[in-house]
C-alpha cells in the first residue's frame, strides 16, 4: 500500500468514525438514559415493594383492630338484615312510642336510603299529630335510644289552640338508622 | 540497570549503575571501526546483565562543541535544526556531513556541539551490534554542564584541558588550554569507584549513565523514524483510550441492564406477597372509612329535644311561635310576639342559636290584647357535637 492510498483509507476511516459519532453518540446517549430512567424507577418501585412486603403484619394486627372496632358498633346498627327489616324494625319502633305518648300517626313512609362504605343509611318518613308533652316525649325516644337513630328533619306546626297548652302540633319527621351493608366492606 | 559510556578518540569508559549506584565499571580501547564494535562486544559481554538504557558521552575530541553567541532567537525546539542547516557557518567540516544539537541558557548563551553522521551511525551500530540497544548520544562536555554546580570546571580532554563554564546546568563558555586554577571535575554526588577505570571518563560515563541529556544527536533518518514512533504511540494512545472509554460505557450499560434485570425478577418474585398486601391495604382503608362514616353519623345525630327545650326557654310567654322547621343545621321558626326585634334579641343569648335574624315582612295584628308581630325568623343551630 502506498503512502497516497494510505492516507486516503486512513482519511476515509476518520470520515466514518466521524459519522458513526456524530450519528450514534445521541443515539447512544438517549438509550443510556432511557436505561438509566428505567433502573431508578424499577429501584424506586422495588423499594417500594419491599417497604410493602414489611409492613404486611403491621396491616394484618391494624386490620384487626378495625374490624373489632366495627364489630363494637353492632349495637348501634338496626340489624344485619335487608333494608325492608331495617325500615320495618323503625317504624315498629316510633309506632311503639307514638302509642306510648298519645301520638297519632297519620303516615309512616320509608324514603330515600343512602349507602357508605359499607353502611346503609335507612330513612323514614313519619306525618303525626300530638300535644307537645306527646312530641318532646317521643323526640327524646327516638334521640336516646341505644341504636344510632336521628332525625334528619323536623318540621312542627301549631294547627290551633295557641296559648292555652292544649295546642295540638302536626309534626313531620324524617328519622334515619343504619343497617350493616350495601357499598364497600 | 542503566550504563553510561564515555567515548573519547581510542578509548570508552563504561559504567552500569543501580539508581545511582555504581555496581560496574569497565574500560577499554580501540583504533577503528572495527575496533570499536569488538570493544562494545567485550563490553556487552562482561556486563553482569542486560542494561535497561544506555546514554553514551562522546567527548570533545570526538565532536566539536561551542558556545555561540549570534544566532537568531528562534524557538527551543526549532534550534537544533537551525544550528544543522548553518552547522558550516560554526563548525569545521571534514567531510562528512554534520549533525548538529543546540541548546539556549537561560542568560542567551547558546551551546552546541555537531559530530560526523557516518562517525555517530557507526557508534550507533557498535553498540546495537553489541546487543546493548540503541543509545542515546549526547555530547560530553553538554553532560558536564548538567552534573555539576555554577563554577568553572576541568577535565582532560585527549591532550589538553578542556574548562567549562557552568550556570544552571548549562554550558556557558568553553576553553581549551593549559590547565588553570578550575576545579577538577568531579559530577555532583558522585563517590567515586576505588580501583579500575579512567577517573573522568568514568565519572562522565556515571553521568550519563544517572541522567537523560536532553541534547542527543541523532541522524535525520532517526529523528523521522522517532516522530513516526511517536505519531503511532500518540495513535495508539488515543486508540487504547477510545477502547477503554467504549469498554467502560459498554460495562457501564450491561452493569445496568443487570441491575434492572435483578429489580424486575425481584418485583416478579414478590408479586404474590405485594397483591396480598394490597388487598390488606385495601381493606385497611375500605374499614377505616367505614368507621369514620359511623364516627360521623355519631356526632351528627340529632338532638331536637334539646332544640326545642331551649327555644321554649329562650322565648317569653307572650311569644307564641306558629311552626319550627328544621332541616339540617338550617332552622326556620314563624310566630306572633309583641316585638319581633324582641325575639332575635332573646336568641341572641343563647350562643348555640347562631346568627339568628328576622325573614320575610313583619307584620302588626291588632288584637283584644294589644298589637302583635306576625314574624318568621332563622337561626343556626348548633349541635352538641360541633
Amino acid at each position: 500500500m502506498t503512502e497516497r492510498e494510505r492516507k486516503s483509507v486512513l482519511i476515509g476511516a476518520v470520515v466514518i468514525a466521524l459519522g458513526l459519532g456524530v450519528r450514534g453518540v445521541p443515539v447512544l446517549t438517549d438509550k443510556y438514559r432511557q436505561l438509566r430512567t428505567d433502573v431508578d424507577q424499577s429501584q424506586a418501585l422495588l423499594a417500594r415493594a419491599e417497604a410493602l412486603v414489611g409492613a404486611e403484619q403491621s396491616l394484618r394486627d391494624g386490620l384487626s383492630v378495625r374490624a373489632s372496632d366495627i364489630v363494637a358498633l353492632a349495637p348501634l346498627l338496626i340489624g344485619s338484615g335487608s333494608r325492608a327489616e331495617g325500615v320495618a324494625a323503625i317504624g315498629a319502633s316510633l309506632q311503639g312510642w307514638a302509642a306510648s305518648y298519645g301520638v297519632t300517626v297519620a303516615r309512616l313512609e320509608s324514603a330515600r336510603d343512602s349507602s357508605a362504605s359499607g353502611f346503609t343509611r335507612l330513612s323514614v318518613d313519619m306525618e303525626m299529630e300530638s300535644d307537645l308533652e306527646g312530641l318532646l316525649l317521643f323526640i327524646a325516644h327516638v334521640e336516646r335510644d341505644g341504636r344510632l337513630l336521628s332525625l334528619e328533619e323536623l318540621s312542627v306546626e301549631n294547627s290551633g289552640g295557641e296559648g292555652d297548652g292544649t295546642a295540638v302540633l302536626r309534626s313531620n319527621l324524617r328519622v334515619s338508622g343504619w343497617i350493616m351493608g350495601g357499598e364497600g366492606i | 540497570m542503566r550504563l553510561g559510556i564515555s567515548m573519547s578518540k581510542g578509548a570508552l569508559t563504561a559504567v552500569a549503575v543501580d539508581g545511582k549506584k555504581p555496581i560496574w565499571a569497565g574500560s577499554y580501547s580501540f583504533d577503528d571501526d572495527a575496533d570499536l564494535s569488538a570493544a562494545m562486544s567485550e563490553l556487552s559481554n562482561e556486563l553482569p546483565r542486560h542494561p535497561s538504557a544506555v546514554g553514551l558521552a562522546v567527548e570533545s575530541d570526538l565532536c566539536q562543541v561551542r558556545v555561540l553567541n549570534d544566532v537568531p532567537p528562534v524557538k527551543s525546539k526549532d534550534l537544533g535544526r537551525l544550528i544543522s542547516t548553518q552547522s558550516p557557518r560554526w563548525f569545521l567540516k571534514n567531510g562528512d556531513p554534520l549533525i548538529a544539537v543546540a541548546s539556549r541558557s537561560r542568560s542567551g548563551q547558546v551551546f552546541a556541539a555537531a559530530i560526523g553522521s557516518k562517525f555517530l551511525a557507526s557508534v550507533t551500530g557498535a553498540v546495537v551490534t553489541a546487543g546493548l540497544g540503541v543509545p542515546r548520544v549526547s555530547p560530553a562536555t553538554h553532560v558536564v554542564g548538567t552534573a555539576v554546580d555554577d563554577g568553572e570546571w576541568v577535565r582532560t580532554v585527549g591532550a589538553f584541558f578542556e574548562t567549562v563554564e557552568v550556570s544552571e546546568a548549562s554550558v556557558l563558555s568553553i576553553r581549551r588550554g593549559p590547565q588553570n586554577g578550575a576545579r577538577q571535575f568531579v559530577p555532583r554526588d558522585f563517590e567515586g569507584f576505588g580501583a579500575g577505570g579512567d577517573g573522568e571518563g568514568a565519572a562522565i560515563a556515571w553521568a550519563v549513565a544517572i541522567q537523560r541529556s536532553d541534547l542527543v544527536f541523532e541522524s535525520p533518518d532517526d529523528r523521522a523514524l522517532r516522530d513516526k514512533v511517536h505519531r503511532r504511540r500518540i495513535v495508539a494512545a488515543i486508540v487504547v483510550a477510545v477502547g477503554l472509554w467504549l469498554g467502560a460505557i459498554a460495562l457501564y450499560g450491561i452493569r445496568l441492564n443487570n441491575v434492572r434485570d435483578d429489580a424486575t425478577n425481584r418485583l416478579t418474585e414478590l408479586q404474590p406477597e405485594i397483591s396480598e398486601v394490597l388487598r390488606l391495604q385495601s381493606d385497611v382503608d375500605r374499614a377505616d372509612q367505614a368507621l369514620d362514616t359511623m364516627a360521623d353519623a355519631i356526632a351528627a345525630r340529632s338532638d331536637d329535644v334539646v332544640l326545642l327545650g331551649l327555644l321554649t326557654e329562650s322565648l317569653s310567654d307572650s311569644v307564641h311561635l306558629v311552626s319550627i322547621r328544621r332541616s339540617g343545621a338550617n332552622v326556620t321558626v314563624a310566630g306572633v310576639a309583641p316585638s319581633a326585634a324582641a325575639v332575635v334579641a332573646l336568641l341572641e343569648r343563647f350562643p348555640r342559636f347562631e346568627l339568628p335574624k328576622l325573614v320575610g315582612p313583619v307584620t302588626r295584628e291588632v288584637t283584644a290584647t294589644g298589637v302583635l308581630e306576625r314574624f318568621g325568623l332563622t337561626f343556626l343551630w348548633r349541635s352538641d357535637h360541633d
